[in-house]
């Protein structure tokens, strides 16, 4: 049930009409707990057999950790073991799923290909480093373990977070389901802008872009230019498409009395890499720095080590992305850009006191993140080597027009964000401009809306 | 904080503005009927094709039938006259309509008419017909076949949908909206190369032919999303489809017209071993096989032939040049295997 399907908006609007006219937080909590146990099972049960399975461990071992301070370190070790261990196998199991499959027959413990079909779990990424956090923050005696199951499972749960994030922290959301909760004109003041735009962006941006940018890459041996107008398209498709299903999951959790944590402050205008990671995917990049970059001792270490820190930390994000050699390129590209730029002395907080530079440094940053984007968009590397390699830069005049075509598709999609992110820089919230543009985006929405909407990238990682 | 009250009054006044626009300029009625129409007229180059060649055998399918067979093979090894009608990435509801309007409106109609499908495409109505597939429907439509608008669109619909394109004039008025403003794509490639509209149309049908496609291994998850609906559990549940698929009406036209139905399931790189399919599709095509056998037709399925590899596969569904000989030998072996 993606949230942008009919079937959502019924969910949806039985649940939260049912849910402010029960006062009781804990018969809230429990609603809310139940519908999204129950929006995770729609794709297949066993999902939320596993979400609950998973739950119920961390909640215990969190438990356990505070009760036995001594035995911190081994429970710890435990949660971290079974978190990471069924993460990596899921992610990894698309590697070697078919010989299992074809092991399995063989042993005949599987007739058929079943396994392949029921054993990939959305939104396992995103819930399994909340609750690793989580457990970790208990073992460092910075959180309180959460007693109420019902609060831990819905901290894990929570539906609107569910599948793409954003990775939010306990420390954020555990007090605002442990507090009583009543209609406030507020929460609909808040949530109706990131609704509005997190549909516009996906439906009406992410979406038309998709189609041009797909094509270039399913193509055998598209031409190198051919390739980076896809990718530029890519970079303002993913950036729509992620960032709309943040601001719709934010508005969601808004209309149930929640304030949950942005992803996304305009990355694409960063100068350095640092400011990239500052801006994009925040929650995932702060969960990285937080509970790995700083454990391995992030830069109060010797400047070996430090560089080492930073490659081994984006490693990790690449490997986190999926299980492909070019995710672990792009990790790995970003860990040495991040290197060269503190080298270089420039940092999160770099910024020249000429404006010249400063501009001249966003598009270099932005050039890098073009390649960046290339290796996280590409089929493989075995497909990038042999485009490369195929023929000229530009390849036939018709290859031309396809890039034109493409690149066309993709800026001008991409002109409402680069407008709003102005009007947003600029304009008072109260300017009537807003008001315009936020007409006109429904009115985008209307038009371009239909039942087919691709489901949101990021749900695949 | 935005204004949400000044918004909505300029959100609903661009809304009826624009759309008294679109009615009064004649362009959308209100209110509208949900779903396309299709306009009178229909294509019969085929059934004056079966006029004057008077063939025995029909093959009717999508780009697979196309690229993948080879007609005269098929019609030197089974002995019988053939003759194709493919269309590019059609399916259930273009075969009906081919069948109801062309083939057996025909003045000679075949002895055998074969249909290569996918997996559960024959109970799908709502499976590719929308953009330029729906061009192609409406060539063989008339505004009597109101069932096809009925299965193929209103039933895929949701009740948000029918009621803003009942009501709406706006919503109805989307796809010329959109169309006029991804004109905007042919601006760049005429400022930069002096290429027009038809140029570009050109470049980007060849660029973007499937030919061109990366073998399927290369491009992982890049099939079309449209796909899964096939493969969900309401696609695969045969029960509940069936009545509401074109399926029962093309036996029961061929049975009036006493046309021999071969229904041949297609091999294609969708999955890699047949040990990779869905167990749901395995019980569906077992539902399938009873069904259309209890009416007399005959079903022939290919997808696991060894003679073709997943090497051979240009990308999910085509087959290289060279592999097209084996790809139809494969089909031959099964169709000879029925034929008296």
């Amino acid at each position: 049930m993606a949230f942008t399907e009919y079937d959502f908006l019924v969910f949806f609007l039985i649940l939260l009409a049912a849910y402010w006219l029960i006062k009781r937080r804990a018969w809230q909590n429990a609603l809310l707990l139940l519908a999204s146990y129950i929006f995770y099972a729609w794709v297949h049960p066993w999902y939320a057999l596993l979400l609950g399975f998973s739950t119920l461990f961390d909640y215990f071992l969190a438990l356990a950790i505070a009760a036995r301070r001594d035995r911190t370190k081994s429970l710890l070790t435990i949660s971290l073991l079974l978190n990471v261990g069924v993460l990596a196998f899921f992610k990894y199991f698309d590697f070697f799923a078919a010989d299992i499959s074809r092991l399995l027959i063989r042993l005949h413990l599987a007739p058929d290909g079943t396994l392949l079909q029921i054993l990939l779990p959305l939104g396992l990424s995103f819930f399994t480093l909340k609750k690793i956090a989580y457990v970790v923050d208990v073992s460092r005696g910075t959180l309180e373990p959460e007693r109420d199951l019902t609060a831990f499972g819905l901290f894990v749960a929570f539906f609107p977070q569910l599948l793409v994030g954003p990775i939010d922290r306990a420390q954020n959301l555990i007090p605002q389901i442990q507090s009583d909760r009543v209609w406030k004109p507020e929460y609909f003041k808040r949530a109706w802008p990131l609704l509005l735009m997190g549909f516009f962006k996906k439906i009406v941006i992410a979406d038309t872009i998709r189609s041009a940018v797909d094509r270039v890459f399913v193509l055998g041996e598209p031409s190198p230019l051919l390739i980076l107008a896809a990718t530029l398209a890519f970079m303002f498709q993913l950036l729509a498409d992620f960032s709309g299903y943040t601001d719709i999951s934010r508005g969601l959790a808004c209309l149930f009395g929640f304030d949950t944590p942005e992803n996304f402050r305009a990355p694409f205008t960063a100068a350095t890499p640092a400011q990239f990671w500052d801006r994009w995917h925040i929650t995932l990049s702060t969960w990285l720095r937080d509970y790995l970059y700083f454990p391995l001792g992030g830069s109060r270490v010797s400047t070996a080590r430090h560089y080492f820190n930073l490659l081994f930390t984006f490693f990790i994000c690449g490997l986190w992305h999926g299980a492909g050699w070019n995710y672990v390129v792009w990790g790995l590209y970003f860990g040495a850009l991040s290197v060269i730029y503190r080298a270089l002395g420039m940092g999160r907080d770099w910024k020249p006191s000429r404006r010249i530079t400063y501009w001249v440094a966003r598009v270099v940053m932005f050039l890098l993140l073009l390649v960046a984007f290339l290796f996280f968009r590409i089929p493989s590397l075995d497909w990038l080597a042999g485009a490369l390699t195929g023929g000229t830069f530009t390849g036939s005049a018709q290859s031309v027009v396809a890039a034109l075509v493409t690149l066309s598709t993709g800026l001008v999609y991409a002109i409402p964000m680069l407008v709003k992110h102005e009007m947003d820089r600029r304009l008072p919230s109260t300017s009537i401009l807003f008001d315009i543009y936020f007409a006109l985006a429904a009115l985008g929405i209307l038009l371009y809306v239909n039942s087919g909407a691709a489901d949101f990238i990021y749900a695949q990682f | 904080m935005y204004n949400f009250q000044r918004f909505f009054l300029l959100f609903l006044g661009g809304v009826l503005a624009s759309s008294a626009l679109a009615v009064m300029g004649g362009r959308v009625p209100f209110p509208g009927t949900p779903g396309p129409d299709f306009t009178p007229g229909i294509e019969t180059l085929h059934q004056n094709a079966l006029a004057a060649q008077q063939p025995e055998l029909v093959l009717l399918g999508d780009s697979i039938a196309e690229e993948n067979l080879d007609m005269d093979m098929i019609a030197e090894q089974t002995g019988l006259s053939s003759y194709r009608m493919t269309f590019g990435g059609s399916a259930s509801a273009l075969w009906y309509l081919a069948v109801k309007n062309n083939i057996v409106t025909a003045s000679h109609r075949p002895r055998y008419l074969v249909i290569v499908f996918r997996d559960s495409e024959m109970t799908a109505p709502g499976y590719r017909v929308q953009g330029k597939l729906f061009t192609a429907l409406d060539e063989l439509a008339s505004p009597e076949d109101r069932v096809v608008i009925e299965r193929s669109y209103l039933r895929t619909m949701n009740p948000l949908e029918t009621f803003a394109e009942t009501y709406f004039p706006l919503y109805g008025f989307r796809n010329f909206f959109r169309s006029a403003v991804d004109e905007h794509v042919y601006a760049l490639p005429y400022i930069f190369l002096q290429c027009g509209k038809r140029c570009t149309d050109r470049a980007v049908l060849n660029v973007f032919n499937f030919k061109n496609n990366a073998a399927p291994d290369k491009v992982k998850g890049s099939l079309d999303p449209e796909e899964n609906l096939l493969y969900s559990m309401e696609g695969l549940d045969f029960e509940t489809q069936v009545d509401d698929s074109y399926l029962p009406d093309i036996l029961r036209l061929c049975r009036e017209n006493h046309i021999q139905l071969i229904l041949v399931r297609a091999k294609s790189a969708r999955f890699a071993t047949p040990a990779e399919e869905p167990r749901g599709l395995k019980e569906y095509l077992k539902k399938f096989e009873s069904y259309v056998e209890a009416d007399g037709a005959l079903y022939l399925d290919i997808s696991a032939g060894p003679r073709v590899s997943l090497e051979d596969f240009i990308d999910a569904y085509h087959v290289q040049p060279q592999a097209r000989a084996r790809y139809t030998q494969m089909f031959i072996d099964a169709l000879l295997s029925v034929l008296p």
